[in-house]
């Protein structure tokens, strides 16, 4: 080893310094020069000069800047840390109550829910956000908006001029009032879906922007605007529970509420099951200060407000006893869902009933066959909720029911929450559940004839003129009718029931379109023998194919026909109130006529003006009365 | 261009792009309508809060997947001021930023639109990629550790 380690240290000190490749390639190439009579085979030692000489990077000395470099990211590393630790315990709010109200004005000014939801109590947020993601989801399912994320595209909000000012009700309670700032809205109907855009084709452009002064948005109860914000874990937030109770309070003048006095250890029942059955039994002994105690504090802060609410209460004594009630739980954490079932009586003397949660509840159809038996003469419940309440509540608010043939049953389910041990009602949660059952039954049948597109639903079935047609499913609601017309042709239309009550009266108004979508007005179905309209037709513009979207349920045992004038019945053209035709009553099954069915001829009625407005019953639209000669 | 003018560059290079990722965060990812007003951690902090969260993934994961932005960044700047902006760490780290960069993109795009991405969203994008071409295309290689020459026709 010494040997080769003097060979090379002179090795070393020859020439130039360089690589060693550059040296082993000089020697390989000088070698056979050097020595010619050696017979030495250099063959097998190759020189690869393909290989890529590379410096070879000098081992690194971490100098000053790498050290700074390596310090910065081992600090930024450490903040990152910090932020993702604090988002999962929360990390939302505003650092002031002033700062929360601007927050969210900046939020509706940018059409961005997820930045209202940032200053929005964590609490009251939680219990609506799968609300209000199952409605933007179903109304893109339904293509009333293009996307789920982008519900307000199309519509442009802002808020300017925002002037506030705070006052500290109670420790982490502050009302923050709206001295001064407008909100302003207008709409785009380029940039809505394809079908608002239908939806609303005969809006007037002038229309779509408005403005409004907030600071006088309560002046009718003489009151500011002001909003409540609360300070949880050190941010604040604005509450949509308290901003509404203390709307309520100060208009109504009651004592002022006692913040943050909510314990809920000491509120609350022990158990799900005895949570329902308290409330329940509260609210018939008209125990209000119990009832309060049983909502839970999170979510609805009534307990904080439980001298107003008692003051306003003091005279409300619902008249209901309870017979029956029994309750199941199904626990899974902090919440719970009891199932109900429940009966007793309601009201008193003439008005006494029966009330029924749980059971078997009639379809739609048997509510028309109790109509025709005399209500709850045969002891039938009065008021009957059962099962799921989102397709049976909503039908007899404003929306059809969505399976109208099937009768209800089952038990009720009241949502439950615990706080701090105890169990609450959750009234929030368990209208949102209503509200979420509600959406996911909700289909295009229900929305497009709110939104005046019935006329894109497909007919459920095409009327021949002058024929009698029974409907399929007659018990739903929103039918969309066909038929074929002609210009000029004037039609009416006459309901009547086959069965049943036959006296029962039942009108029926459809909204009439031509296949394209014109509003063209409205056909009146009178029912037979009781042309109640006065003969009034509507005069077809064009020659081809209609839509009548008719809202009102219908009888199982209806049947709809639509005349045109010269076929029509003479009792439906010329009415007895018009002085002619018949007019006949029904008892049961049996009919009893008076006045003639000879045609009296009807002069044309002349309008007074515009002063008097009749508002119809069946077509719900105002117009003019009119004095017959 | 000599080794160390190229390892200067790429250590530039490599602050750029970690500050680019470190400061997406603060930054609005979304230019227009849900979550235009919220920057970066703050906008993943209430897509949390409200629920909303892409097909897959958990609010959670989307919170990992996201933070994981600005940590890359930081993450670069260790590895660049340790062993280099052209060692084995820092291009791991680089790729890793580009991967993180596009699913956060991917994610936060899916929630809000893909046409209403902001600065924010951009900005991180182009902090990894300006990671991965400090690291794997401007940093010098190092020698490798096998011999330039070697016995040929051994055996014969």
């Amino acid at each position: 080893m010494s040997e080769l380690r003097d060979r090379l240290e002179r090795l070393a000190t020859r020439g130039s310094r360089r690589g060693a490749d550059a040296v082993l390639g000089d020697a390989q190439r000088t070698a056979p020069a050097q020595n010619p009579d050696t017979d030495a085979n250099y063959d097998d030692l190759e020189v690869i000069d393909a290989l890529p000489l590379v410096t070879a990077e000098p081992a690194r000395r971490r100098g000053r800047f790498a050290t700074l470099i390596a310090a910065t990211g081992v600090v930024a590393l450490l903040g990152v840390g910090m932020l993702a630790v604090t988002a999962m315990f929360g990390s939302s709010g505003a650092d002031s109550p002033e700062g929360a109200v601007r927050q969210l004005a900046d939020a509706v000014s940018h059409k961005d829910p997820l930045a209202a939801v940032d200053v929005l109590e964590p609490t009251e947020v939680r219990s609506m956000r799968e609300t209000v993601k199952g409605i933007t989801n179903r109304a893109a399912d339904l293509k009333i908006v293009d996307s789920a994320s982008q519900p307000l595209a199309g519509v442009d909000l802002s808020v300017d001029h925002l002037q506030l000012s705070s006052t500290d009700l109670a420790d982490g309670y502050t009302k923050v009032t709206i001295t001064s700032g407008t909100l302003s809205a207008s709409a785009r109907r380029e940039a809505f879906s394809h079908l608002l855009q239908d939806a609303t084709r005969t809006w007037d452009p002038a229309q779509s922007n408005g403005k409004v002064d907030l600071a006088r948005l309560a002046a009718s109860n003489h009151l500011p605007t002001f909003v409540m914000t609360v300070r949880r874990d050190g941010h604040w937030y604005v509450s949509p529970m308290y901003t509404a109770l203390e709307y309520e309070r100060e208009a109504a003048g009651g004592p002022p509420a006692d913040f943050g006095s909510a314990d809920a250890a000491r509120l609350g029942a022990d158990s799900p099951e005895q949570a329902v059955s308290d409330a329940l039994h509260a609210w018939q002994a008209s125990d209000w200060e119990r009832l309060i105690a049983l909502a839970p504090p999170d979510e609805l802060p009534v307990y904080d407000y439980r001298a107003y609410l008692e003051q306003e209460a003091a005279d409300v004594h619902p008249d209901f006893t309870i017979a029956t009630l029994t309750t199941s739980a199904d626990v899974s954490g902090d919440r719970g869902v009891v199932k109900l079932e429940a009966s007793g009586t309601m009201g008193s003397g003439s008005d006494r009933g029966r009330w029924q949660v749980g059971g078997t509840c009639p379809s739609l159809g048997g509510y028309f066959s109790a109509y025709d038996d005399e209500p709850s003469s045969d002891g039938s419940s009065n008021l009957c909720l059962a099962g799921d309440l989102g397709t049976v509540v909503p039908m007899r608010l404003f929306a059809p029911e969505p399976s109208p043939d099937r009768a209800s049953s089952g038990p009720v389910s009241i949502e439950v929450v615990r706080e701090d041990g105890r169990w609450f009602v959750s009234p929030v949660s368990t209208a949102l559940d209503l509200v979420d059952s509600f959406v996911a039954h909700v289909d295009a049948r229900t929305i497009y004839p709110l939104i005046n597109l019935g006329y894109l639903l497909p007919p459920d079935a095409t009327l021949t003129l002058n024929q009698p047609t029974t409907l399929p499913s007659s018990d739903s609601f929103n039918h969309v009718l066909a038929f074929d017309g002609t210009a000029g042709q004037e039609v009416i239309g006459q309901v009547e029931r086959t069965s049943g009550n036959r006296g029962f009266d039942y009108y029926v108004s459809g909204d009439l379109y031509t296949a394209d979508g014109k509003d063209l007005g409205y056909v009146d179905f009178a029912p037979k023998g009781a042309g109640y309209y006065g003969g009034s037709t509507t005069t077809l513009p064009v020659t081809g194919s209609y839509r009548l979207v008719i809202f009102e349920p219908l009888p199982s045992d209806a049947t709809l026909t639509l005349y045109d004038r010269d076929h029509a019945p003479k009792d439906l053209l010329n009415p007895p109130e018009n002085g002619g035709g018949s007019y006949c009553t029904y008892s049961g099954n049996t009919e009893s006529c008076v006045g003639t069915a000879s045609p009296v001829p009807v002069p044309l009625p002349t309008q007074q003006g515009t002063s008097g407005l009749y508002y119809g019953d069946s077509s719900k639209r105002s117009v003019a009365t009119t004095t017959v000669p | 261009m000599s080794a160390d003018r190229r390892r200067f560059a790429a250590d530039a290079l490599v602050i750029t792009g970690g500050a680019a990722m470190l400061v997406s965060a603060f930054a609005h990812w979304v230019s227009r309508g849900t979550g235009s007003g919220l920057r970066g951690h703050a906008l993943v902090d209430a897509i949390i809060a409200v629920g909303r969260d892409f097909p897959g993934m958990s609010g959670a994961r989307l919170t990992v997947l996201w933070y994981l932005v600005p940590a890359t960044g930081a993450a670069s700047w260790i590895a660049t001021g340790l062993w280099g902006a052209g060692s084995r760490a820092a291009r791991a780290i680089a790729v890793v930023a580009v991967v993180v960069a596009l699913a956060s993109i991917g994610a936060i795009g899916w929630i809000a639109g893909y046409t209403h991405l902001g600065f924010g969203a951009w900005l991180a994008l182009a902090g990894a990629v300006t990671l991965v071409v400090a690291s794997w295309v401007v940093a010098p290689h190092r020698a490798r550790s096998g011999p330039s020459v070697r016995m040929a026709g051994r055996g014969r």
